[in-house]
């Protein structure tokens, strides 16, 4: 498994490895989406472009996943997938495979409401990365 | 980090390296072990770094750890040096508890309480996704956002007495839309009058025991009667607000030379334009919940009588009072000796002001403003009244509910292969939520004992006691 849920008392959040920024990013999109719904049940219906930037890997990581977040909360849709076009330490443009929820198809498991900057951490750890996310559910 | 223990309430971290001021612990020999795990005192210590800071960093007993701030606690920052923090706030900017009475004694709903909690649930517009009963324009919504309870009031929804019996009459003043960004609007737009998901709830429930008959008196409650009690916020718009800010602030923090040792604890000066225009804005969003949860009081309303076939002569639902648990107030406080202007953060805490408060509404200044702590869903609630000793030692602040002990993912654990409505039915409690996930994350085990809770505050008399709520039926989102 390449991310793990943390469990804290009145928290909920993600730790990702990865061997490059680029994946470790893909898969924070991830890793957020399938604690909210099941992935699997979602066709693609409309494909978005997202851009974030930050001050630095970890602000850019939080901004990153509120504009995904976003989505969901503003507009109802969930992402099944994202294809990273391009990035730097501070900058990326994505784009968003979405299907707009239907509550009849699409469990929802945890309704995140926000991404902290609690304990928000991007790190180089063994030759690869490593990403710490805390969410407000 | 030394703690220290002050008496049988009150510990106490003396100012060490770069705290400007100490901070204090309101716990008990029973609470405090579960606190000393986490690293709450750590993230207290942190408060009492920021700028500005006044008198002391303040746990209430049912602290625990928050995003950057501990949930729990109490810090007041001068209007002149000081800051203000989103994160101080919370993301539910005024999640708060609003109390009805009605007319109605226990043993007229018991017969018909399983369809009135189907009814309560049909009514209530809860969990992922819902939407309220109002569909408003964006020029309705910024009327909202300016106007709070009031608002709803002038729409039918209530009567012209329940704003008075709301904390600031339900209406933050400094409220301005234009502080309000284009994404928290769409937000909040289709939510008001929606209860929310998470730890949001309506509680059914009977006055159970009296503690304080005059104070009791002064607030309408007698033992036997049937109560309502509604738990949400600001929903998606307060948390947009929280997460714009908290993210517009860390752009700049360079800028202020403010080191932060967590981004969550993200601020600016209390006086700069930032931070009077999150204040602006955060009181658009404290307007959003009171209008929310006096509309959700009136659908709860037309639920009692349509559940039970009764008029509104009969139901005679009278709102008691209204809170907020999670906001910054600029209040005039009395600071060794002094009144000093200071904006007062109070997240997951209740302003618990004393008899005699110029604030406090007419009938209630005499006996002092009524507080509302509400438990885990299986327990208690409880009403107490505001004190003098709030004034002199918390900036009129308490504790406001039973805070978790346990993750939901733990909670989950501990629920697996147990009929958790059953177990609850057999102690007369109905209980319908929307998810089974939300029964478990929610169960009353995964909170701490609200009754230790309120001793606590109770003891060292920052608040005193006046009544207990026994629940009945519990709608969860």
């Amino acid at each position: 498994m390449p991310y793990e849920v943390i469990d804290h008392t009145a928290d909920t959040g993600i730790r990702v490895r990865a061997e490059s920024l680029h994946d470790l990013f893909t898969e924070a999109a991830r890793a957020m989406f399938e604690m909210i719904t099941d992935t699997k049940k979602l066709e693609i219906g409309k494909t978005r472009e997202v851009h974030a930037s930050g001050a630095d890997r970890a602000d850019l990581l939080v901004n990153w996943l509120r504009e995904l977040l976003l989505i969901w909360n503003l507009e109802q849709y969930l992402v099944k997938s994202v294809d990273i076009l391009e990035m730097s330490g501070t900058k990326l443009k994505a784009r968003a495979f979405t299907q707009l929820f239907d509550p009849d198809r699409h469990p929802v498991y945890t309704d995140i409401k926000a991404v902290t900057y609690h304990c928000a951490q991007v790190a180089e750890k063994n030759g690869g990365w490593e990403a710490t996310v805390i969410f407000d559910v | 980090m030394e703690l220290e223990r002050l008496d049988d309430y009150r510990w106490e971290i003396k100012k060490t390296g770069a705290m400007k001021v100490p901070a204090r612990i309101y716990s008990s020999n029973a609470l405090i072990e579960a606190v000393k795990k986490e690293e709450t005192f750590k993230q207290l210590v942190n408060v009492a770094q920021l700028p500005g800071i006044v008198g002391r960093a303040m746990a209430m007993p049912d602290i625990h750890w928050g995003y950057g701030f501990p949930i729990g606690g109490v810090a007041a920052f001068d209007i002149d040096n000081g800051v203000i923090s989103p994160g101080g706030v919370g993301y539910d900017i005024n999640c708060g508890v609003r109390l009805a009475v009605t007319g109605l004694e226990e043993s007229e709903i018991r017969p018909r309480l399983e369809r009135l909690a189907t009814f309560m649930q049909h009514h209530i517009p809860s969990g992922v996704g819902s939407t309220g009963p109002l569909k408003l324009s964006e020029a309705g919504l910024k009327k909202v956002l300016k106007q709070g309870s009031p608002w709803a009031i002038a729409q039918g929804y209530g009567e012209a007495r329940d704003a008075e019996r709301t904390e600031d009459g339900g209406c933050m003043p400094d409220a301005d839309p234009a502080a309000v960004s284009s994404r928290a609007l769409e937000r909040g737009r289709g939510q008001l009058g929606t209860l929310g998901s998470g730890n949001h709830f309506i509680e059914i429930g009977v006055v159970d025991e009296i503690y304080n008959p005059g104070a009791a008196d002064a607030f309408g409650l007698r033992a036997g009667q049937v109560t309502l009690l509604i738990h949400t916020g600001s929903r998606g718009l307060g948390h947009q607000i929280c997460d714009d800010f908290l993210a517009a602030m860390t752009k700049k923090a360079g800028q202020t030379g403010i080191k932060l040792p967590d981004r969550q604890l993200a601020c600016m000066p209390v006086n700069s334009a930032q931070g009077r225009a999150y204040y602006r804005a955060m009181a658009c969003a404290a307007n959003f919940a009171w209008a929310n949860r006096q509309i959700l009081m009136h659908i709860a309303a037309d639920a009692f009588m349509a559940a039970l076939d009764i008029s509104p002569r009969d139901l005679a639902m009278r709102l008691v009072y209204d809170v907020c648990h999670n906001i910054a107030k600029i209040e005039t406080h009395t600071i060794e000796g002094q009144k000093q202007k200071v904006c007062v953060h109070r997240k997951g805490a209740t302003r618990a002001f004393a008899p005699g408060h110029p604030a406090l509404c007419e009938l209630y200044r005499q006996v002092g403003q009524p507080i509302l702590i509400p438990g885990d869903m299986g327990t208690a609630s409880y009403v107490l009244v505001g004190t003098r000793e709030a004034m002199e030692e918390t900036f009129g602040s308490t504790c406001h509910g039973a805070g978790r002990v346990l993750s939901r993912k733990a909670a989950k654990k501990a629920a697996r292969g147990r009929l958790l409505n059953r177990e609850l039915e057999e102690k007369g409690i109905i209980v319908k939520a929307s998810g089974k996930s939300t029964m478990a994350e929610e169960m009353p085990e995964a909170y701490k004992d609200v009754t230790e809770v309120v001793e606590v505050v109770h003891g060292c008399g920052i608040s005193k006691k006046v009544a207990k709520l026994r629940p009945v039926a519990v709608i969860k989102g």
